[in-house]
């Protein structure tokens, strides 16, 4: 029982060390923006950081249970994420800070129904928040993927807990962005009740995600797919 | 409204140019995989050098975060300052290797990567007899001395053949 405590201690301070560590200061960043952006309703803003933390959550559990059970090789899909999903990352942020910002829209003509669900998720707010906690999740960096295959899996495989020690690792990573977003959100909140501008603090936090939604997404590409120095 | 579109055309031109370039490199340095192009690691038993020795391998990826650069000095530090003697002779070599580059995958299934990592390999007779991952340089790094002084015992270890 005690092992058991303290094997979900470490996890979710793995999960914690995750996200305070500076290499996913962008995906924080875009997630602090997209949860506290819901200023005027904090029904929203709550569903979206639980939405994120799901997300998150997920896809560590599955990633657990397929690398414990061995299903998959350790080393193989931990360089295969942190090549392809980083990758991803920059279009997948320019293309919802588009959306966000209203420049796009899921109502292209010519789109298939299939293409259109997407775009409409990464507009709407909880169902958005969770793809993004996937999407997040599953683009490691150095620093992620030292955490989580070299820490919490064979944390996981000693234990022989491949569902557990996963799911606390994926809400620690999510802890201290949810509380950068609710302290963000509330905040904001309150000062535009104040002064009476909760509306056009909303129209400008919106604004505000989307652009930073692309400035990040810009730097992304930058960084993994042109691969300046 | 004439700006909204060209911000729109823009963005999405950068977006498909990015993968466009990302793709066409990896496309060329396939292409690379050509034995007689493919850049190749010094094999354990080449000529000129020695026959016993180790080799401290620090394994690195082409994007590069502030904790891996960090990892490569501190690593290179503490082999420079601790073992000139045997770097100098031989005995000891250092090595900087991108996994990603054509004819370096081998080394993630080799030595079971998962991130960038700092490993230490001992060649007896021009065959490599054992490795070793130095795992707990991630969670030193906030300790330059701690960190240096558990690459140089490792290190050492694997000189005297412990």
């Amino acid at each position: 029982m005690d092992t058991l405590l303290l094997g979900a201690g470490a996890a979710l301070w793995l999960g914690i060390l995750t996200s305070i560590s500076p290499c996913p200061l962008a995906t924080n960043i875009a997630a602090v923006s997209y949860i506290g952006k819901h200023v005027g309703n904090a029904r929203m803003m709550l569903l979206s950081g639980l939405f994120y933390t799901a997300g998150r959550t997920a896809a560590y559990l599955s990633l657990g249970v397929l690398l414990v059970t061995g299903i998959l090789s350790i080393p193989e899909a931990s360089n295969f994420l942190q090549k392809y999903m980083n990758r991803l990352l920059g279009p997948v942020l320019i293309l919802a800070g588009m959306f966000l910002l209203e420049l796009l829209r899921p109502n292209l003509p010519g789109l298939r129904l299939s293409e259109k669900v997407p775009l409409r998720l990464a507009r709407s707010g909880y169902w958005g928040a969770g793809l993004l906690g996937v999407v997040f999740a599953l683009s490691f960096c150095p620093v992620s993927a030292a955490l989580f295959f070299g820490g919490l899996i064979p944390l996981s495989v000693k234990q022989g807990s491949s569902v557990f020690l996963p799911s606390l690792y994926g809400i620690g990573t999510a802890l201290p962005v949810l509380f950068l977003a609710f302290l963000l959100g509330f905040g904001t909140q309150t000062a535009g009740k104040a002064f009476n501008r909760l509306n056009q603090i909303e129209w400008w936090a919106r604004r505000i995600t989307g652009i930073l939604f692309i400035a990040m997404g810009i730097y992304c590409c930058f960084v993994y797919l042109i691969r300046l120095p | 409204m004439k700006a909204k579109r060209i911000a729109v055309i823009a963005l999405l031109v950068f977006v498909v140019g990015s993968l466009a370039y990302s793709f066409g490199r990896e496309f060329r340095g396939a292409g690379l995989s050509d034995p007689g192009t493919r850049k190749k690691e010094n094999p354990p038993g080449a000529a000129g050098q020695r026959p016993d020795r180790v080799v401290v391998y620090y394994f690195r990826a082409t994007a590069r975060c502030p904790s891996c650069i960090t990892i490569e000095n501190y690593t290179r530090e503490a082999v420079e300052s601790g073992f000139s003697d045997a770097l100098r002779d031989g005995r000891l070599q250092w090595q900087v290797v991108n996994v990603e580059e054509p004819g370096n995958g081998h080394f993630i299934r080799d030595y079971r990567l998962y991130a960038q990592s700092v490993v230490v390999v001992e060649i007896r007779d021009g065959r490599q007899t054992r490795w070793k991952n130095l795992d707990q340089v991630w969670n030193l790094l906030g300790d330059r001395a701690a960190f240096i002084g558990y690459v140089q015992k490792e290190v050492g270890a694997y000189l005297k053949g412990d």
